[in-house]
């Protein structure tokens, strides 16, 4: 009993101590609290009966407040502080028990700042996007940029402070803000990776109704991994094409067309740095592993004023910066790829590292299953496989400055006889980017990057006069600084600058054989460098006016060694040339593009924007087949090629319902773009040093009406999208100078995106694409010239195909939780094309090889309806 | 000057002039020149001083001063007269002390506190 009477007294000691310090915590008071037509005088002395909270006011401060009633139950203090205090000209200051009600002072234009870092609780990772919002006499806005800071400047005064994620609990708190200060917020709740999923979405819903962007969307990997793909093998940007005017280039592959543009004219960016073929196996897969992958967001037509260097979109990905609270182990095992992942903190909540591979051999599966027949495929030898690294490390060096240091390689083997017997592809992708966050002060951030880029690709080609292979590449470096000022409570003003090199060798060839009939060819290096520098200001006129203007300006050089050729009139011929020495410039270009959007708050919940943006592209991708082949090459522009450029206006209209669960938006546009290239009829591109003559110039225009309403709370979620599009070409000399559809034009586009969850463990998914067939050109006779038959064609991208349309679902199942054990599993099984609709991936004829006037179109198709069982976990 | 009364019943004179029987529940306020000013109270603040608790419902803070110094036994100078009769609601614990009774006053008034020489002013 001796003994146990100090225990005890401990104890005692220990809980009232506790006791005392919550008692003077606002937000650990609970209590019950009925108004009826009080005054706030009344409800302080009924808080004051209900705690030792005592309060201190001016009478004629709070005299006007009056007629309150509610009837709360089980709330803090604070909250009810909050309630009783929001929309007045009062706020609360605290003092030991002691509550203080002041006014606002107005007294000075005095801003105080609000900054920090959003990261989730459970990983530590930045988010990106994050909606913050200072609620008092007026709301103030803001979202995270790409590294998860965010700097508000407001008045002093006491305001209730919101941060929001989607698929993350909400953070509700009341600040008092007197002075600047840091404010670094960690949010709770499901995470992007978690397999544990306790669905509390909510929307960032405000994001979409207040930034004045038009045509631009977000995705998380969390919704990105909840739609059915092919082989379960979730893809972001196959998962972009379900969203307004976003479509895929050709059926089944990742490549895109964004609101009518081709899919060379969108910019992919991985950490910043731009993925030139951001594909696998011909398309079927994104160069991007799912698991490495924080976020993406797109921009339709008038982007931000930071990005440029192309015309339709610019997909914006992230990597994952890696767990910086714990090691975790996560990775699937499918049908078609596998990942593994790992990733941990180098030093808790200070710096992390995440290494993630995956690997797909898909060609060992098809040589298997020809013995089953459950393919057609006959060959044996195919060799089909991929493999993808990632790897980044994010140490940071003081509150100040972060450094983020990231590294993608992926590379692809491809021989697939089915599609073509007489060569071997490889190609691949390397990525660095290594780039340094500073906040100078707590309004103005900077960050600064250096990033590299190397593309390769080759074609073996199998002769039997002899194999010889043909080499191309791209390597790209960019420095640039982008700068964030937070100037005061109105203007948001981001500028900045950099300088980009880049070389490409078009094509070299390395004969094989000893008796191989090429010879070592290669075709002169082309170099180019570009300077850009852009401004922009986000300005605030009043509470409803938002207006986002700027201006990206870039110049462009074409740098020798290089040989310039003029020709004759109809460049049949070559009459003279010139040759620039080394770093000489051949040509320079400069293009200044504008770009404007206002934003007007109808109400708290709708809104409309307008926009206006001109962009520039110092480059074409040469191309001669609609699929787009890793072995197409990127031309910079010369003194023939002229940059493409076009004009995009857009309008919109935003609107959230039932307090955020949907979100809706109806948005139209027009296009018109400037010098894009098409190739002549019969062009020879193979090795040609005059490529130009090949090629012809024209311009292309494209409208649309977009349609999205999405549901973002619930055990049921997902997506409606719909879009009606024109896509147009005009090209001299092509389809007799009149506009012909682009074959990737399609009229209309649905798609529906759905969710359920069915229990904690259980959840199923589905989802429906309809779109108008694409165009191609067909073959509608054949003639005899010189004694030998020739196909004759209908006019350019004269057929329409038939409509493509596939349904997918998938189911998921958890394992059961066990709070002991760290592992967590799930099945995953998905069936893609579920009513096995056959949709045309390619339209091609064959002349028959004894009589050439007998042609027989084939219509491919790639993939009928695929189960696929996969198994996800994490430790 | 302030009187409240809690229970029973008081005659409140200045010199031989009667300015007010109270009853439980009432106060008067006597200024310098003898006028007077009756009114209703909570009785609890009442209690409360006896506690510990100081409540000042409504009150000027020329009344309230007055008072502290009187509880407090402290020298206190308020410069600004409007600052006197700016009504403000006080509830207070004694036990807190004085400088803070004080710098919640000047919070709440957006006026300056110091304290030189052991007196607090607050202009």
């Amino acid at each position: 009993m001796n003994r146990i009477a100090p225990a005890l007294a401990f104890l005692l000691c220990t809980l009232l101590s506790t006791k005392s310090t919550n008692a003077q915590d606002l937000s650990k008071v609970i209590i019950d609290l009925e108004l009826k037509e009080a005054t706030l005088a009344e409800a302080f002395t009924k808080i004051e009966s209900l705690t030792s909270f005592r309060f201190t006011y001016k009478t004629e401060d709070i005299a006007g407040v009056k007629g309150i009633s509610f009837r709360l139950r089980q709330v803090s203090v604070k909250k009810v502080l909050i309630l009783l205090l929001g929309g007045t000209p009062l706020h609360y200051e605290q003092s030991k028990g002691y509550i203080l009600i002041k006014k606002i002072s107005r007294s000075s234009s005095r801003g105080v700042t609000l900054y920090g870092f959003v990261t989730t609780g459970q990983s530590g990772e930045t988010l990106t996007g994050a909606t913050i919002s200072i609620s008092g006499e007026k709301t103030y806005f803001t979202t995270t940029n790409t590294y998860g800071f965010y700097s508000l400047t407001v008045p002093p005064g006491t305001y209730l402070f919101n941060c929001s994620y989607i698929g993350l609990t909400d953070l509700d708190k009341t600040i008092d803000l007197q002075e600047t200060s840091r404010n670094n917020i960690e949010l709770a709740g499901k995470e992007n990776n978690d397999l544990q999923a306790v669905v509390v979405a909510t929307a960032s819903n405000k994001s979409i109704i207040r930034r004045p962007v038009t045509g631009s969307h977000r995705l998380d990997m969390a919704e990105i991994k909840k739609i059915p793909m092919a082989g379960g093998e979730p893809d972001v940007l196959k998962s972009l094409q379900f969203l307004p005017g976003i479509q895929t280039s050709n059926e089944g592959t990742t490549n895109l067309s964004v609101r009518g543009g081709s899919y060379d004219q969108n910019l992919v960016l991985l950490d910043e740095a731009p993925v030139y073929n951001p594909t696998h196996t011909l398309g079927f897969f994104s160069a991007f592993n799912t698991d490495a992958i924080k976020d993406v967001a797109i921009y339709k037509g008038v982007f931000p004023t930071q990005y440029g260097g192309r015309l339709s979109s610019v997909i914006d990905v992230r990597m994952k910066e890696g767990n910086s609270k714990e090691q975790t182990v996560s990775g699937g095992i499918g049908l078609l790829a596998s990942r593994l992942t790992y990733e941990g903190p180098i030093i808790k909540d200070r710096s992390s590292f995440m290494i993630s591979g995956r690997y797909s051999n898909i060609g060992a599966l098809m040589n298997m299953s020809q013995n089953f027949h459950y393919l057609n495929v006959h060959t044996t030898d195919s060799r089909v496989a991929f493999y993808d690294l990632n790897a980044k490390v994010n140490p940071i060096l003081g509150s100040k400055d972060r450094l983020y240091l990231s590294a993608y390689t992926g590379h692809d083997n491809f021989f697939l006889d089915l599609i073509d017997g007489s060569s071997r592809m490889k190609w691949g992708n390397t990525t660095l980017s290594a780039r340094w966050n500073h906040v100078f002060n707590p309004s103005f951030f900077a960050n600064t990057s250096l990033l590299y880029s190397n593309y390769r690709s080759s074609n073996i080609n199998l002769d039997v006069g002899g194999s010889y292979e043909l080499q191309s590449r791209l390597r790209e470096i960019t420095l640039k600084t982008d700068m964030e000022w937070m100037m005061d409570p109105k203007n948001l003003i981001r500028f900045g600058a950099g300088i980009t090199g880049q070389e490409i060798s078009p094509g070299k060839i390395v004969p094989i054989d000893t008796n191989a009939v090429a010879k070592g060819v290669s075709l002169k290096d082309r170099r180019s460098a570009q300077l850009f520098a852009y401004i922009s200001n986000e300005q605030r006129f009043g509470t409803r006016l938002s207006l986002s203007y700027g201006v990206r300006a870039t110049g462009f050089a074409a740098l020798g060694d290089a040989m310039v050729y003029r020709y004759n009139a109809d460049t049949s011929a070559v009459i003279d040339s010139t040759h620039y020495g080394k770093g000489k410039i051949v040509k320079a270009y400069f293009g200044a593009e504008p770009r404007v959007t206002a934003r007007l708050l109808l109400t708290n919940t709708s809104s409309i924007k307008v926009s206006y943006g001109r962009n520039y592209q110092f480059q074409h991708l040469l191309t001669n087949s609609s699929v787009g082949l890793p072995t197409d090459i990127w031309m910079p522009s010369d003194a023939w090629f002229k940059p493409q450029y076009s004009d995009q206006f857009a309008a919109g209209g935003y609107k959230t319902f039932l307090n955020g669960t949907y979100e809706g938006s109806v948005e139209l546009y027009y296009r018109k773009s400037y010098n894009i290239i098409d190739f002549r009829d019969n062009a020879e591109i193979f090795l040609n040093d005059k490529i130009e003559t090949q090629i012809l110039t024209g311009q292309a225009k494209g409208y649309g009406l977009e349609f999205l309403l999405k549901k973002n709370k619930g055990a049921s979620n997902g997506w409606i999208s719909y879009t009606y599009s024109k896509s147009l070409r005009q090209i001299d000399g092509i389809n007799k100078n009149q506009w012909y559809p682009a074959n990737y034009d399609h009229r209309h586009n649905l798609s529906l995106v759905y969710n359920q969850m069915v229990s904690r463990r259980l959840s199923f998914s589905a989802n429906w694409v309809y779109r108008t067939g694409g165009h191609t050109t067909i073959p509608v006779g054949s003639y005899v010239f010189n004694g030998n038959r020739f196909l004759y064609y209908s006019t350019r991208n004269g057929y329409t195909m038939p409509p493509y349309h596939r349904l997918d679902l998938s189911v998921t199942l958890q394992g059961r939780r066990n709070e002991r054990r760290k592992w967590q599993g799930e099945w995953v099984f998905s069936v893609y094309n579920v009513y096995n609709r056959k949709n045309i991936f390619a339209l091609y004829t064959r002349q028959d090889a004894l009589d050439f006037s007998d042609v027989k179109a084939s219509m491919v198709y790639l993939v009928g309806i695929l189960p696929t069982l996969s198994y996800n976990f994490k430790f | 000057m302030m009187v409240a009364v809690q229970s029973g019943k008081v005659k409140v004179q200045a010199g031989t002039k009667v300015l007010a029987v109270l009853e439980k529940g009432r106060q008067v306020r006597v200024a310098s020149d003898t006028t007077s000013n009756q009114r209703d109270l909570d009785t609890s603040s009442i209690a409360a001083w006896r506690t510990g608790s100081l409540i000042y419902k409504d009150e000027t803070v020329g009344d309230i001063v007055a008072d502290l110094q009187r509880v407090f036994k402290d020298s206190i100078s308020i410069k600004n007269s409007s600052l006197k009769r700016t009504m403000i609601t006080l509830s207070f614990n004694k036990n807190d002390g004085l400088q803070h009774a004080l710098e919640m006053i000047s919070r709440t008034t957006d006026s300056r506190l110091t304290n030189r020489n052991g007196i607090f002013t607050i202009e």
